[in-house]
């Protein structure tokens, strides 16, 4: 029989592997014989610290603590836990930072649409209209009122929107007004721009060929909640 | 310390706004330093009026609920070296968000910087006209030669004499001549006797207005229209200046001038 849980020595430190097949009965069983087999052995004096991968389970924070219990004494210590599992919890999150809210719709004087994480409105911010997110902005349509990206303080977030009207950006705590001239020409026809936020900490509006430059991260996710 | 001015109305669309921005206008170029507070809350207008409404960052609730000083929400209108200011109005909150208590003790920290503080009052007398009211010293009433209007007038001009503010100054506005004249409308006179209180100043009708309006031009900073005249007329008369009532008479101009530009 494949015991319950094995020991592992890797560059990084020790790591405990449990079986997830094994039953957390039999876990503790053999972890306290383990334990009991590692702290005659070890007559060193040194802390150790142990990493625990529980593979195909997720323990629960009562059930983590107990595994805690039974290893830690003076010498011994659990440093962390990882498992293969992702709780639904954790992936409609990730879910929802890493893609894009999509809003079609015209938002009037006084209207505020909100998202966590990106967005992407198809449509017309009016003058007192106001869209805001947590991650940055992508507008086709117009925008008159105001975009506020990165609410809460990411200042690489951008906002990118054709910029011939009268507008205000704002990302993170940084304000910017736009103003354009009365009459229109030929050329502020197609100004699809972005603004960002420089080291400088300085609102700036640059075109769109140097987003790609001055931002290499968006458009790019690397995926996973570990590498994102 | 200075002096806070409400310009209400009761009823809606007779000028309250377009009044409020170009009396404040006019008194800036004059040379004073004055504060346009704007309480219609949730329908706001008086930025727009003054072009400045992609520069608003903080408005009245965000001060009253302490998320902006008071200075962070004063808007400077460029046009004028330090001398005029908005407090804008929030768009996404009601006219409840505010009470008379708050008013008054933001007006009267911004009494400490501004020499007028004009309060652009909601129509109707609910709690955005209480609010207004329950912060000012004086009070302008802008009424159109219409019997509607002035019938809200004078309900206003009763709540008014309620309060510790003493009787309201009228400004006739949108007034047009050749309706006065052929009777089809009360005439300043009648209005002004009906109503029993100060004349201030009186407005013609001038498309004009309108177009500035909507450049975020306030009408007065081209002194050569009627509007602009009427207007700068009421802000000397606040300053104290005696000045005569523009002329109601229509110029005749007489088919010959017109045709050879001169003649009688």
């Amino acid at each position: 029989m494949k015991s319950a849980v094995s020991l592992k020595g890797t560059q990084e430190g020790y790591q405990l592997i449990i079986q997830s097949s094994a039953s957390l009965q039999d876990v503790y069983e053999e972890l306290e014989t383990l334990t009991l087999q590692m702290k005659k052995d070890s007559h060193t004096g040194r802390k150790i610290n142990f990493h625990v991968k529980t593979g195909q389970r997720e323990l629960t924070d009562a059930e983590k603590e107990k595994v805690s219990a039974i290893v830690e004494d003076e010498y011994f210590k659990v440093s962390s836990f990882e498992s293969e599992v992702l709780s639904l919890e954790k992936c409609l999150q990730w879910h929802k930072e890493a893609s894009p809210t999509l809003e079609v719709r015209t938002v009037r004087s006084g209207q505020i649409v909100e998202a966590e994480g990106d967005m992407l409105l198809i449509g017309v911010v009016h003058p007192g209209g106001m869209v805001r997110a947590t991650g940055s902005i992508y507008i086709i349509g117009e925008l008159k009122g105001i975009a506020h990206a990165g609410v809460y303080g990411k200042e690489s977030a951008v906002v990118v929107a054709n910029f011939r009207y009268n507008a205000q950006v704002r990302i993170g705590d940084n304000v910017h007004v736009i103003e354009k001239k009365d009459q229109l020409t030929d050329e502020d026809s197609d100004t699809t721009e972005f603004v960002y936020v420089n080291d400088l900490h300085i609102i700036e509006v640059s075109s769109l060929e140097n987003l790609k430059t001055i931002r290499p991260e968006i458009g790019k996710h690397a995926g996973g909640i570990y590498n994102g | 310390m200075g002096k806070a001015i409400v310009i209400t109305s009761g009823k809606g669309g007779v000028g309250k706004t377009t009044s409020t921005a170009n009396i404040g206008t006019a008194l800036a170029l004059q040379g004073k330093k004055v504060c346009l507070v704007d309480m219609d809350i949730g329908l706001r207008n008086l930025d727009v009026i003054l072009g400045l409404e992609n520069r608003i960052i903080y408005d009245i609730i965000d001060v009253v609920e302490g998320r902006a000083k008071l200075h962070q929400a004063l808007i400077k209108d460029k046009r004028f070296n330090d001398q005029l200011f908005l407090l804008p109005a929030a768009q996404h909150a009601d006219k409840n968000a505010i009470n008379e208590i708050q008013m008054v003790d933001m007006v009267e920290e911004l009494k400490k910087d501004f020499e007028y503080i004009l309060i652009d009052c909601p129509a109707g007398i609910e709690q955005g006209f209480k609010n207004s009211i329950a912060a000012a010293d004086d009070a302008i009433l802008v009424t159109t030669p219409e019997i509607s209007a002035i019938r809200d007038a004078d309900r206003i001009i009763g709540l008014i004499e309620q309060t510790a503010i003493e009787a309201p100054q009228l400004v006739i506005n949108r007034i047009r001549k050749g309706m006065m004249e052929a009777g089809d409308v009360m005439d300043v006179e009648e209005i002004t006797r009906h109503l029993s209180i100060k004349l201030l100043g009186i407005i013609f009708e001038d498309d004009e207005v309108v177009r500035a309006s909507n450049k975020g031009n306030p009408v007065v900073l081209d002194p050569n229209h009627p509007s602009s005249q009427g207007y700068r007329n009421i802000a000397r008369r606040i300053l104290g200046d005696t000045v005569p009532l523009m002329t109601m008479k229509e110029e005749k101009v007489s088919i010959w001038k017109k045709i050879f530009g001169f003649g009688k």
